[in-house]
């Protein structure tokens, strides 16, 4: 397939080096010149600059074959445009529009953009999704080797763990108990120390032992 | 007649002079409070100020029913926005835009919006010119 990008954004960047890889022809536009100077490093020929609005600049990347348009600047209205220029000008068969507000994906897609991507509505579902699986446990980061990982654990109301010390939970030896934040105070915690409601705890737990130390935490 | 005008910048604020000489009823929006200076002649001239790609700075602008609204911001893409979200809101009201750029004027006519191109009219006056015929 051949895709065009037009806003050499970060999702832009990758989303180009995704499907380079994945053998598909690609051009991304931007006006930005010292950007596109930069990334013709990486690309190459698949990075032009120009206004990815303007009808000229669009014929020249080739939008008359293109099979897919994605308009990824962070201008709502510029984004629009591409879409219907593209959609009237040289029959593109789907048009991508990024949408920051979230408002504009209903009418968007009413006047002729196939889709929406909207990284607004995208975090609030995944952040909906964690809460309603009841998870406690968000990772933070995996530490190098990959089977290690720091998450912040927080102690709900009726959680099995409150008012216990940290020595007499049984812990096992692939869970640590880094740090407890807690009012407006972070402490570094002992084994005589014990859990309130609304502490939030960093941890460094193995991966095989996530599950354990949500189901230690979980409220009632 | 109620004109809604869309953007206080050197077009908008002539367009307040002219309309508001003709007697019709006026309301402007601009984003920037400070360009409301343009317009010379104030007096009986409503002003909002606000994002006019916001729905809700539209409907709050057509409360009162407008017959015509000039979309006249610097810009092309927030124009083609704005205009299209007005008819959204009110298939029936009469919206024409300016545009610059004269492939979009081909797009957005066949759309089914009224364009004033400066771009197009201003070759068209240079090639009236005489010695240019």
């Amino acid at each position: 397939m051949y895709i065009i990008i037009v806003g050499a954004s970060k999702a832009g960047v990758n989303l180009a080096k995704t499907l380079l890889s994945g053998g598909h022809e690609v051009t991304v536009i931007d006006q930005d010149k010292p950007k596109v100077t930069l990334l013709s490093e990486t690309f190459g020929d698949n990075i032009m600059l120009g206004n990815g609005a303007n009808a000229s600049v669009l014929k020249v990347a080739g939008a008359n074959r293109a099979d897919v348009v994605a308009a990824l600047t962070g201008d709502d209205a510029t984004n629009l445009v591409i879409c219907q220029l593209t959609k009237l000008m040289f029959m593109t068969p789907r048009t991508i529009s990024r949408v920051s507000d979230p408002a504009n994906e209903e009418i968007f897609q009413s006047i002729g953009v196939d889709a929406t991507i909207n990284s607004t509505r995208i975090l609030n579902y995944l952040i909906e999704e964690q809460v309603q699986a009841g998870d406690v446990v968000v990772p933070l980061f995996p530490l190098k080797g990959g089977d290690v990982e720091l998450v912040q654990v927080d102690v709900p109301k009726g959680s099995h763990i409150i008012d216990k010390k940290i020595k007499d939970l049984g812990l096992p030896e692939g869970i640590i108990i880094v740090s407890i934040y807690r009012g407006d105070k972070t402490l570094i915690p002992k084994g005589e120390t014990s859990f309130q409601q609304n502490d939030e705890v960093i941890a460094i737990v193995k991966k095989e032992h996530i599950d354990k130390i949500q189901q230690m935490f979980k409220g009632s | 007649m109620r004109v809604v005008i869309i953007g206080s910048g050197r077009l908008g604020s002539r367009l307040v002079s002219v309309f508001s000489k003709r007697g019709d009823s006026l309301l402007v929006i601009e984003q920037n409070e400070s360009k409301f200076m343009y317009i010379e002649d104030k007096q009986g001239v409503e002003f909002l100020v606000g994002d006019s790609t916001d729905e809700k700075i539209i409907r709050q602008a057509l409360k009162k029913p407008a017959d015509l609204v000039l979309v006249a911001t610097g810009n092309d893409y927030t124009n083609i926005m704005i205009a299209q979200k007005i008819k959204i809101i009110d298939k029936t009201i009469k919206v024409i835009m300016r545009l610059f750029d004269v492939n979009l004027v081909t797009v957005y006519t066949e759309l089914g919006i009224e364009v004033v191109c400066p771009t197009s009219l201003t070759i068209d006056a240079l090639l009236k010119m005489p010695g240019l015929s």
